[in-house]
């Protein structure tokens, strides 16, 4: 009799749950044109990098929600800021064609006045990222370019045809290797050390964002153009393990969670939403009603917020986890919420629990964009069904998976 | 061109010799190889090669206007010196045929590189080969990343330095003694048998002393376990020789020895121990169910069969086969409760094919009328002397009631016994108090077994009498006769089994012997009585069908609206307790059901269909099995494990509620170091072989640090710091808790 009874209970939690999830934490206005990107720093928790589309970059303090240093650093979009542990510094690319090194040490942010290094480059520049263990940068852009921050020429230029690149990531765990997405809807992957990219991946749309999961060292997982995220085995393209759907609109951004468990994407169709890894469908779905299209977000790297910067100029914050609760909790709080945690899952997949654990409102542009959606996709189910039925000669089942891929290019 | 011609060979030749004697002279090879070489140049330059001068001044030399040599005219061609010329003089000296060997080889080897691929094509490997090593080096992670996937719980960050409380034990084990002092007390103490171990309550030498003994004890001991040896060896030689014995007449006692003492043994258990009394009586059943389940008194084997022949001439051979029958039976003879058991030690022989209630083909004309049994027999009997006794009292109004009775008769008279039916006639038609008598006779009587020939002969004979007795009856009776006996034997198996509780299957064997057969007298129908007996016995607890019919019934009426009954017992009457409630206020009061509406399955004998099922309860349910579950039965015992407090205790939900993932307030996660993939026993390990190398290889080691220090020529020197600063992160909360 111990089911029915924990039945209830678990019905109630997931009630609770729902009654308690209120992710929106606050927001942090302040830019005066809308956001382009976001960056995180290690050093300091409760720091945040953003750039604008003006050019400006500032630095807020998340914890007391206020600007710490504001700059203007670049003519034109900062099109990617990232920050270097290895040096201890800021490195942001912008639409003037330089890459500018800041020091970022002093606690009130006040070192942020000026760039400590100016590289001016020759090509137009969309990305950046740090080597985690060496003094060098991968930009993107024309080409994929590494960089040594003492020299004004790239020390290795990777190109791969003539397209142009709009997001590369290194590596956090395999320090050498490094991929980014190309506009001729690819995605290439590099070895720093070698002097020829390594392989290439062409999908039916443009990648937008890309990114690694920083504790699964093979995994990478793309946002791409046609509404969904796509997750890679690096050894293995020709397939990707799993498509993560949901979104109803473009992609633009996907960060993953600093435990690799989770990955959180930004869409065009002004929504965030929060995708397990190796689930094909959104965990959950962030809103407000003044949040316009989504340009960049970013997980924190305490695993327990979420930032999202957006076109109308705000940077807003949620939480990881929509219920959790933020203040102190004391031990028997903590088993009671841990022991409810346990009867949802346990219970998760009867039809009334999961109903209530899974329903969420959804503006009402998404919710009819997905039922065109829908629809499309059903009708486009029968359509192959009837075709099936009535060829002679069949053709292959292709999965859903494999459709994406276009070549897999050496 | 001619003297030439003749000059070049031995100039050659000298040029040679030469190079032998220095050769001979130095013995050194790459000398005499230079020296070849020059001499081969020299050759050269004696005919110059011819250029054909151009009077134009050129920056570039055309490669078509140089002239080889030999290739002028026909005659030069022949001069142009190969190097099998060469190695043809050296050839005859020993010393040197590794050298042409060399050349030889080499000359064959001449093959041209092949033409480089196109770029793209080259470009095309280079990637693929960097893929592959790429690939490679990156699946070191798998297990890591595996191992973290199906963790039960995952702390972040990952890499945190391992605390734990040390025991003191543990303490003083790593404890080594150092000074002089220290380590002469620990030799002391070593070597010394007074000192106590950790796990032992005495000391060495105490347990010494307690365990050793006096001369005297050991002389005692000594004898005890020879005479112990010795009786050991008595006993394994007689038992030796027992085996031996061929005997089957010793082995026929010995067994019954056996069975004798097992029988005491069980006896005496009963009284003391009842539990291993009931145990050794489960083994002795044991024995006899394997023994059913053999053909050993069957009376199929060799010596029954002999003995079966002989049986007609031999006393002895009749009364041995038919004693080994008699086991047989009683071995597989279905035990039953005590009290049937005292008059049917031997179960009834069948005589017609349709005696076997499994095959329910011939016979039930009146089914129920076989099940009534030896108690419903003698009832009916008294009833009947009751009645007899009544029409003997009221002869007027027999008359009337004679059709009706005999009706009554009728149907009784195929149920029960003959002797009982006949005697309802005899009643009928004599009315004599004799009668009475004979009825108490035939209670007496009972159900008599005829076994033999002379019970059949009796039997004829009492008919006999009957029909003296009976001369209007004298031609339906021995018809009777039979029919009865074959009813009264069905009568005696039914006791045991249900027959209605048959399946139809199609007659095969047809046994149809008039004449009664004893059981001595035939083999044949022994073994078929056999068989016919195994069947029973192997359906005798399967009852599926008389299951299923009650279930049904059961459900049948559960499903059916049932009366309501109101009355109160003396409401709205007169009087006091034990009232009867009367009729007319009984239908008052009762609130009739609705006639139950038709089932669907109610013409369906073999079929119970649900009709109740509840929906709103189905859409609470599960309906297909969730992913990671492979049975339902899985699925289902999670589902009944509880994790609640309220139902196992609160470690075990601590335990069970342990969340998958879980990370520290206010601490950064950084992304995973190649650090994890070395396990900590293997860095501790590393770590001391490090130590030790670091002493050997400091020179190399030196040399390696100039060299990174040259390839990361812009390290910014507070690296190190940084990354300390992370582990300080880390470490700070443990800390604290560790001083709480």
């Amino acid at each position: 009799l111990e089911a029915p009874r924990e039945y209830t209970r678990a019905l109630n939690a997931v009630k609770l749950e729902r009654v308690f999830a209120l992710p929106f934490i606050g927001c942090l206005d302040g830019h005066r044109d809308g956001l382009s990107c976001l960056g995180k720093t290690p050093d300091h928790l409760s720091w945040l990098y953003s750039g604008a589309c003006d050019g400006e970059l500032k630095l807020w303090d998340v914890a007391k929600r206020r600007v710490l240093c504001t700059v203007q650093a670049h003519d034109g979009f900062v099109r990617a800021i990232a920050y270097s542990q290895e040096s201890s510094s800021l490195y942001t690319v912008g639409d003037d064609k330089l890459i500018k090194q800041w020091k970022s040490e002093a606690e009130d942010g006040s070192d942020l006045k000026a760039p400590v290094n100016t590289i001016l480059t020759g090509g137009m520049l969309t990305g950046i990222s740090p080597h985690r263990s060496k003094p060098i940068l991968a930009t993107c852009g024309e080409a994929c370019n590494l960089w040594e921050h003492t020299r004004a020429q790239p020390i290795k230029t990777f190109q791969w045809g003539v397209d142009s690149l709009q997001s590369i990531k290194f590596n956090q765990v395999e320090e050498n290797i490094l991929a980014a997405c190309g506009s001729d809807r690819s995605i290439i992957l590099y070895d720093m050390r070698e002097s020829v990219p390594l392989r290439k991946v062409v999908l039916k749309m443009r990648s937008n964002s890309i990114c690694w999961n920083p504790m699964e060292a093979f995994i990478f997982t793309v946002a791409n153009e046609d509404y969904n995220l796509y997750t890679f085995d690096m050894r293995n393209l020709n397939s990707p393990l799993n498509v993560h759907s949901d979104h109803v609109s473009a992609v633009i951004d996907v960060d993953y969670s600093p435990t690799g468990k989770e990955f959180v994407s930004a869409s065009y169709d002004k929504t965030v939403r929060i995708y397990d890894a190796r689930q094909a469908h959104s965990r959950d779905i962030y809103h407000t009603k003044r949040m316009q299209r989504l340009t960049c977000a970013a997980w924190s790297l305490d695993d327990r917020f979420i930032f999202s910067g957006s076109d109308e100029m705000n940077i807003r914050i949620w939480k990881a986890r929509a219920a959790e609760k933020l203040g102190v909790v004391k031990p028997r709080e903590k088993t009671a919420l841990r022991v409810n945690a346990k009867l949802i899952e346990k219970f998760e997949h009867h039809p009334h629990i999961k109903k209530i654990q899974r329903h969420r409102h959804v503006p009402k542009h998404v919710y009819n964009a997905r039922n065109e959606l829908r629809s499309g996709r059903i009708a486009a189910r029968r359509k192959e069904f009837n075709v099936r039925t009535h060829t002679k000669r069949q053709k292959p089942i292709i999965s859903e998976k494999v459709k994406a891929i276009v070549s897999e290019q050496q | 061109m001619s003297k030439l011609k003749t000059l070049q060979p031995a100039e050659e030749k000298q040029e040679f010799l030469d190079i032998d004697e220095t050769a001979s002279n130095d013995g050194d090879d790459e000398q005499k190889h230079e020296k070849l070489l020059n001499a081969i140049s020299k050759l050269g330059r004696n005919k110059k090669m011819k250029i054909t001068q151009r009077t134009e001044p050129v920056s570039k030399i055309n490669e078509h206007a140089l002239v080889q040599i030999g290739t002028g005219d026909g005659d030069s061609k022949a001069k142009k010196i190969q190097v099998d010329d060469l190695l043809s003089v050296i050839a005859k000296k020993t010393r040197l045929g590794a050298l042409s060997k060399t050349v030889k080889q080499a000359k064959s080897r001449t093959q041209t590189l092949k033409v480089p691929l196109e770029k793209p094509q080259a470009l095309r490997v280079e990637r693929a080969a960097g893929y592959e090593k790429v690939k490679d080096e990156i699946s070191r992670w798998d297990d890591t990343v595996k191992g973290n996937r199906n963790a039960e719980q995952l702390i972040f960050p990952l890499n945190q330095p391992s605390l734990k409380m040390c025991s003191s034990k543990e303490f003083t084990s790593k404890f080594k003694p150092k000074t002089p002092l220290e380590q002469q007390i620990s030799e002391l103490l070593r070597g010394n048998k007074n000192v106590q171990a950790e796990d032992q309550e005495l000391t060495p030498a105490e347990q010494e002393a307690l365990t050793s003994m006096s001369l005297k004890e050991a002389l005692e001991r000594r004898k005890e376990l020879a005479k112990s040896r010795a009786l050991q060896s008595y006993q394994e030689a007689k038992a030796r020789r027992q085996n031996k014995i061929k005997s089957k007449t010793y082995h026929r006692l010995l067994k019954r020895e056996k069975m004798k003492n097992h029988v005491k043994e069980f006896e005496a258990l009963k009284e003391n121990d009842p539990e291993k009394a009931l145990e050794k009586l489960e083994q002795l059943d044991k024995k006899r169910i394997e023994e059913r389940m053999t053909l050993k008194h069957k009376g199929a084997g060799k010596w029954a069969k002999l003995q079966a022949i002989r049986s007609k001439y031999d006393e002895n051979a009749r009364e041995s086969l038919a004693d080994q029958l008699r086991i047989g039976k009683e071995v597989t003879r279905k035990v039953k409760k005590s009290d049937d058991e005292s008059d049917e030690d031997i179960p009834p022989i069948p005589l017609e094919k349709s005696d076997n209630p499994w095959l329910g083909g011939t016979e039930s004309a009146h089914p129920t009328s076989e099940i009534t049994s030896g108690y419903r027999k003698l009832w009916d009997t008294v009833n009947k002397n009751k009645e007899i006794k009544k029409i003997i009292n009221e002869i007027p109004i027999k008359a009337k009631s004679k059709p009706k009775k005999k009706k009554q008769s009728v149907d009784r008279e195929v149920n029960v016994s003959d002797l009982s039916a006949s005697d309802d006639n005899e009643s009928i038609t004599s009315e004599s108090p004799e009668m009475q008598e004979e009825f108490s006779e035939e209670l007496n009587e009972g159900l008599v077994r005829k076994s033999t020939m002379e019970d059949f002969e009796q039997r004829d004979e009492d008919i006999e009498i009957d029909q003296i007795h009976r001369p209007k009856k004298t031609k339906s009776i021995p018809i009777e006769e039979k029919v009865s006996e074959t009813t009264k034997n069905k009568t005696k198996l039914v006791t045991d089994i249900d027959p209605f509780k048959f399946i139809s299957m199609p007659d095969t064997t047809i046994i149809n012997s008039s004449v009664p057969v004893t059981e001595e007298g035939n083999e044949e129908e022994d073994e078929e009585e056999q068989r016919r007996m195994t069947l029973a016995e192997a359906f005798a607890d399967d009852d599926v069908i008389e299951q299923f019919k009650e279930e049904k019934k059961r459900v049948v009426s559960a499903s059916a609206p049932k009366d309501i009954d109101l009355t109160l017992p003396g409401w709205g009457e007169w009087g006091g307790s034990g009232v009867k409630i009367s009729k007319r206020k009984r239908r008052q009061f009762i609130i009739k059901a609705p006639p139950a509406p038709k089932r669907r399955d109610e013409n369906q004998g073999n079929l119970i269909i649900n009709e109740d099922k509840n929906t709103n309860m189905r859409r609470q349910q599960v309906d297909d099995l969730p992913f990671p579950f492979r049975s339902a039965a899985a699925f289902e015992t999670t589902i009944r494990a509880p994790v609640t407090s309220t139902f196992i205790p609160e470690t075990a939900v601590r335990k069970l509620a342990a969340p998958k993932v879980r990370t520290k307030i206010g601490t950064v996660i950084a992304p995973m170091t190649d650090e994890v993939l070395i396990s900590t026993t293997n860095r501790n390990k590393e770590s001391a072989d490090k130590m030790e190398l670091e002493n050997v290889k400091k020179s190399s080691q030196v040399k390696d640090k100039k060299r990174k220090r040259s390839e990361l020529t812009a390290t910014p020197p507070n690296k190190r710091k940084v990354r300390k600063n992370e582990w300080k992160i880390t470490d700070k909360p443990a800390a604290k808790s560790l001083k709480k």
